[in-house]
């Protein structure tokens, strides 16, 4: 059994067991993948044996885990033992979060042992996502269902408040009204999102991953791309080093030689990622482009479920989800969880139900070559009041591909995860990032979304103009009313209160995690530090020199 | 299904901005004011509040109460009305609506605006919002700013009214750190209590500072002024010149006052600086205030129960038990819906200590005007005060025994009183002064404790009766006759002893005789018919008034010449050109309608428009003439 885990490393996210048959180890298809995936784990689980007078407990400790079974080294339990009775409770970060779980006691049967040690597989009686739906899960439906509907009733009710007081206060009572019934909008166009069905054509595929200074992750991440469930013949994978610094190159390099298809372009100086990204699409083969990032890690199915959504020849491009990769190492990477899948299963599947997502997210875009072609020397050459555009290569590029009237969707299904931020200041300068490229390319796209469908041209410039009056607004209510008028800003945190209980329910309901919290945490987090960094983004969105290299793209 | 959908897109874009753009332009709600349809001349009925607050208390209504409130007040069938129309109608030169109320928001409260938006746009309310000017330049967000009040004033269901500039203060009053009320109250300086002038200046310049400072804020004058605490000097802690000099000054600068805070109705003939309102205590609900105010509203049949409270509106300290009330010294009761009687027979078993000044009242205006029976261990005295001028009509000598129940019964009719001690009459007819034409009637105890086991009051008829002669009615039945209209000179003959001896026997039975010339005669027979009449001592001192039909101009100046008060028989179905003119009378001059019901009750309709109600009599059923508020004619019939 492969039972030694590899170099200890953080527990910021469930560590995945590599599965032992690897692609030049074994069939190119990997159609007989095994389902469950496994997770290094080393937690202490409780054996019982026997029972009534014959009941013998013994200590065990995990050392793998999966929704099916458990891998236990427990010497002391007698071979002759086929059925036993365990009780543990797996520590946050070893499994997904939806498996969070306060203390779990199945049975389970010893389907193998080692004979030359003292490990043995055990099967649950029913995988644990079985019995966790049966009992966790839902109540945790129910009450996020019930958790959303007071959510958006207490939102109704404030702003039918709103809506009464509205001529005391127009610039506030405004905004309110319409900022509530533009986060309702998201969830009432993403309820109408729906997924295509699947396609088993196998397209040749050319995937890009541009590299800078990622020598921790750019294994992993080309690993996961060479172990997608995509027919070996039909990929295309190109890594583009962009003048890294550190170690990357090597780390490449020791990728190849267990992948010796992957084709390597090495830039001595850093190039920026859109050339990076016109250089290996100049040399690429494939019908269709794939970005990602060099820190994001695909799901098996997820380059299949990109080309579902190809099925109509007027959609150019597609981006994938993106969930969070390192969600357990801190209280800011666990509210970026929610942050981020609240961003694409609310905001980006509502603007999908219009054919006009507004990004193209970096961990995980597909283009249609042809397309993508189409605008490649405007976009590695695209300026700015003169200025070479050095940030919002993701965004940038999907408004070319919309202003060309094409359409651009999400995938919910392909799925990959990204690492984020871990440090506050990161964080920051990254959002700075973030809100510069989003002002510089809104403003763009405010000369064409105009052409496309009407709810979608009202949620564009809604979407737009909110966000820039959100400072005003939040300065007035949290610090002129309360200096002015020695009054608590009450009213005003509940609202938010209210409006982040119903973001976070969603994130409840459909991940069924207990981290759903988090999404309250970060909206109070937005409204007390990130909201000002927007005028200062908008002051200085034109300078060049902001663009930083590291950190993960735009979603 | 694009195209579809598109299309769907664009219907709900178009309704949304179609929406946005109705709600931004449309016309604000404005409160409901059909003033063309009013005809109310009955009064009005004033309550504050002194504020709202989220939690239930004795004192602060919560903003659902309020809410409910103005639902029941609005279901109940009352309508609000402005100071403006409080005022044309005190001055009798508009009516209101039936059921007039005057809602008033003490203290410049934002909570005040705030919460009563929804309820306003719903029921159609405007509200009279009572500023505190100094609180305008304060800080906080409690009250209202000088940008609200400027926001308040377009919107329609606001009006303003003043309450002072530092009224709300309290003031050092003594060496001690004693406080007192700004207005009524000398200020303590250094050098002792501010003088007579000081605090003349003082005052004066509250009352200036307060009005500027709303004027200017909202562009309009305000013509009401709340006293905050309802304190305009008269309390016994006031300065012997408070009242006066607050009198003076509020008349210079506003056109009503509203002094105390323990009665909502202020009827017609009100003096508009001595009006009154109800502060709502909290805890009420909506239908307790509508039965609140039912209670204050004039009532027409008996009332009173000596141990319900509910009849009663108290000063000072009054227990209700089983066994009845308890006043105390200095204390009064008073019947509530009591204010426009003008005839009245009260009777009352009360029971007094060796100390006790009890007094009866009828006919109570003001502390300087009304009727009263004053019972001590002394004796029994009937008393009328005019203006502060106390007159004694009788004095029985034979007290009552102390501790013991003593059963009395006053009767007030028209310009007479009497008194009965058990079944015994003490004394009556007492002629009364005609300023003492109504009031209110209560129990109260000046000196010492009284008992009062029981106590009813019963409002008498007020019918004018008509009859062709003035044999066709028997005298024995002018106890129960108001006035009665008939001819008693009709070919310009001085009255017959019997005659003469009928006037006798009505006015000292309390009822008015009221001469009716005849129609169609010429001034000259007018004058011979007058002086028929007036020649004798008897008819002379006992007629005040004589009735016409359709009287010329020359005829009606004839008879206001004489100082006579004329009652107009008109018919009801006049056509336009023929129509008398109004203009014509004398503001104590009345109208009788002649006709059907239905030709008076539409001429009432036209009329009430701007004359007012008691001036009308009405040949309606006793309902009709309640509600409109008119007096009721009937014709004799044996």
């Amino acid at each position: 059994m492969n039972s030694t885990p590899p170099e200890p490393k953080s527990s910021s996210s469930p560590d995945e067991k590599v599965d032992r048959r690897l692609r030049n180890r074994s069939r190119p298809n990997y159609s007989d993948r095994r389902t469950g995936t496994r997770f290094w784990s080393e937690f202490p689980v409780e054996i019982t044996v026997g029972s009534g007078d014959n009941e013998k407990v013994y200590q065990g400790t995990a050392r793998d885990i999966s929704d099916g079974g458990l891998l236990i080294d427990a010497p002391d339990i007698p071979a002759s033992e086929k059925r036993i009775h365990l009780h543990f409770k797996v520590p946050p970060g070893t499994l997904p979060e939806e498996f969070i779980h306060s203390s779990m006691k199945i049975s389970g049967e010893v389907r193998r042992r080692d004979e030359g040690s003292s490990q043995m597989g055990v099967m649950f009686e029913e995988p644990l996502s079985k019995r966790l739906a049966r009992t966790t899960w839902g109540l945790l439906r129910w009450f996020a269902v019930a958790f959303f509907f007071l959510a958006v009733s207490l939102t109704l009710i404030i702003k039918y408040q709103n809506f009464y007081f509205f001529w005391f206060d127009v610039p506030v009572f405004l905004y309110s009204l319409l900022v509530g019934g533009y986060l309702i909008s998201r969830f009432l166009f993403a309820s109408f999102y729906r997924n295509p069905k699947e396609r088993t054509e196998t397209p040749p595929v050319t995937l890009l991953i541009p590299a800078f200074n990622e020598e921790d992750e750019i294994e992993r991440t080309i690993r996961q791309v060479m172990e997608t469930d995509y027919p070996e013949d039909k990929l295309q994978v190109i890594v583009i080093n962009d003048g890294s610094t550190d170690r990357t190159l090597e780390a490449i390099k020791r990728s190849r030689e267990l992948y010796p298809n992957v084709v390597l372009i090495n830039f001595e100086q850093s190039r920026g990622k859109r050339h990076a990204l016109g250089a290996g699409v100049r040399i690429s083969t494939g019908d269709f482009m794939i970005f990602i990032d060099s820190d994001s890690f695909l799901r098996p199915d997820a380059i299949r479920r990109l080309l579902d959504h190809f099925g109509d020849s007027e959609v150019a491009a597609v981006t994938g989800h993106c969930d969070v990769e390192n969600v357990w190492a801190n209280m800011l990477t666990k509210m970026q969880s929610v942050r981020y899948y609240v961003a694409f299963r609310v905001m980006k599947a509502a603007e999908s139900v219009f054919d006009s997502i507004t990004c193209l997210s970096g961990p995980l875009a597909c283009y249609r070559a042809d397309r993508l072609m189409d605008v490649l020397d405007a976009w590695e050459t695209q300026t700015f009041l003169g200025q070479p555009c050095t940030y919002g290569d993701d965004r940038s590029l999907t408004n070319m591909l919309l202003r060309r009237g094409y359409k651009v969707r999400y995938a919910e299904r392909a799925i990959c995860t990204t690492v984020v931020p871990e440090s506050h200041w990161i964080f920051l300068r990254q959002q700075m990032r973030w809100k510069r490229s989003w002002f510089r390319e809104s403003l763009v796209a405010c000369g064409f979304m105009w052409k496309k469908q009407p709810l979608m041209a009202l949620s564009f410039y809604l979407g737009f103009i909110l966000p820039l009056v959100a400072p005003a607004i939040v300065l007035r209510a949290l610090l002129v009313i309360p200096l002015l008028n020695y009054v608590w800003p009450i009213q005003y945190i509940a609202g938010v209160f209210v409006m982040s209980a119903m973001l976070s329910s969603v994130y409840l309901l459909m991940k069924r995690s207990r981290l759903w919290i988090y999404g309250v945490v970060f909206c109070f987090y937005y409204m007390f530090i990130l909201v000002w960094q927007l005028p200062i983004a908008i002051l200085t969105f034109a300078r060049t020199t902001w663009g930083t290299r590291g950190m993960s793209s735009e979603i | 299904m694009k195209k579809l959908s598109i299309l769907i897109q664009w219907i709900l874009v178009a309704g949304f901005l179609g929406f946005a753009i109705y709600a931004l332009l449309r016309e604000r709600p404005v409160p409901v004011r059909d003033t063309a349809s009013w005809r109310g001349w009955k009064g009005f009925m004033a309550i504050s509040y002194p504020g709202l607050d989220a939690k239930e208390s004795d004192v602060y209504t919560t903003p659902k109460q309020l809410e409910h409130h103005l639902q029941a007040l609005q279901a109940a069938g009352y309508r609000t009305i402005t100071p403006e129309d409080a005022l044309a109608f005190l001055r009798e030169d508009a009516p209101l609506p039936p059921k007039a109320l005057l809602l008033l928001f003490e203290g410049g409260r934002k909570d005040s605006v705030v919460y009563t938006v929804k309820p306003f746009q719903e029921t159609g309310f405007s509200g009279t919002l009572c500023l505190p000017s100094r609180i305008m330049r304060s800080r906080g967000a409690f009250f209202l700013h000088r940008s609200d009040l400027q926001r308040i004033a377009k919107l329609g269901f606001w009006q303003f009214a003043g309450m002072g500039d530092q009224a709300i203060d309290e003031i050092p009053t003594g060496p001690d750190g004693d406080t007192g009320h700004f207005l009524t109250r000398r200020l303590w300086t250094e050098a002792g209590p501010e003088s007579l002038e000081a605090f003349q200046e003082r005052v004066a310049a509250d009352y200036a500072d307060c009005v500027e400072a709303i004027e200017e804020e909202t562009g309009v004058r305000p013509i009401a002024y709340v006293y905050p605490f309802a304190d305009a000097g008269h309390g016994p802690e006031a300065d012997p010149e408070a009242a006066r000099i607050n009198r003076e000054e509020v008349t210079r600068y506003f056109k009503l006052a509203f002094i105390r805070a323990d009665n909502p109705f202020n009827g017609p003939g009100r003096d508009p600086f001595n009006l009154t309102r109800l502060r709502v205590p909290g805890r009420l609900t909506g239908e307790e205030l509508v039965q609140e105010l039912e209670r204050y509203a004039p009532q027409f049949d008996t009332v009173g129960e000596a141990h319900d409270a509910s009849f009663w509106q108290v000063d000072g300290t009054v227990q209700f038990t089983l066994d009845g009330m308890e006043v105390a010294a200095q204390s009064a009761a008073w019947l509530r819906g009591s204010e426009p009687w003008t005839d009245v027979d009260i009777s009352t078993t009360l029971r007094i200590t060796s100390d006790t000044a009890a007094a009866i009242y009828a006919r109570y205006t003001s502390p300087k005007s009304y009727l009263r029976v004053t019972v001590t261990p002394a004796g029994i005295r009937v008393q009328e005060n005019l203006q502060g001028n106390i007159r004694t009509l009788h004095w029985h000598p034979d007290p009552p025994e102390i501790h013991e129940p003593v059963s009395l019964r006053l009767r007030v009719k028209g310009s007479r009183a009497w008194l009965w001690r058990k079944d015994t009459l003490l004394a009556g007819p007492l002629p009364l002064a005609a300023e003492l034409s109504h009031g209110r009637s209560g129990i109260g105890s000046d000196i010492g404790s009284l008992h009062v086991g029981a106590f009813s009051a019963t409002p008498l008829v007020s019918d004018y009766t008509l009859a062709d002669q003035l044999d066709q009615v028997p005298t024995k039945e002018y106890a129960n006759i108001k006035a009665l209209i008939v001819p008693l000179s009709p070919k310009g003959d001085e009255p017959s002893p019997e005659q003469r001896q009928a006037i006798l026997s009505a006015a000292g039975q309390g009822t008015e005789m009221i001469p009716l010339l005849p129609a169609g005669a010429d001034p000259e027979e007018i004058s011979a018919s007058l002086s028929a009449l007036f020649n004798h001592p008897i008819t002379r001192s006992l007629i005040h008034r004589v009735a016409i039909p359709s009287p010329s101009s020359v005829q009606l100046q004839r008879l206001h010449d004489r100082d006579l008060d004329v009652i107009v028989l008109l018919p009801a179905a006049t056509p336009e050109p023929e129509r008398f003119d109004l203009t014509q009378l004398s503001p104590s001059d009345m109208i009788l309608l002649e006709g059907s019901e239905a030709e008076s009750l539409s001429e009432l309709d036209r009329l009430l428009a701007t004359t007012p109600a008691y001036r009308f009599i009405g040949l309606l059923d006793p309902v009709a003439s309640r509600e409109l508020g008119i007096s009721r004619g009937i014709r004799y019939e044996p």
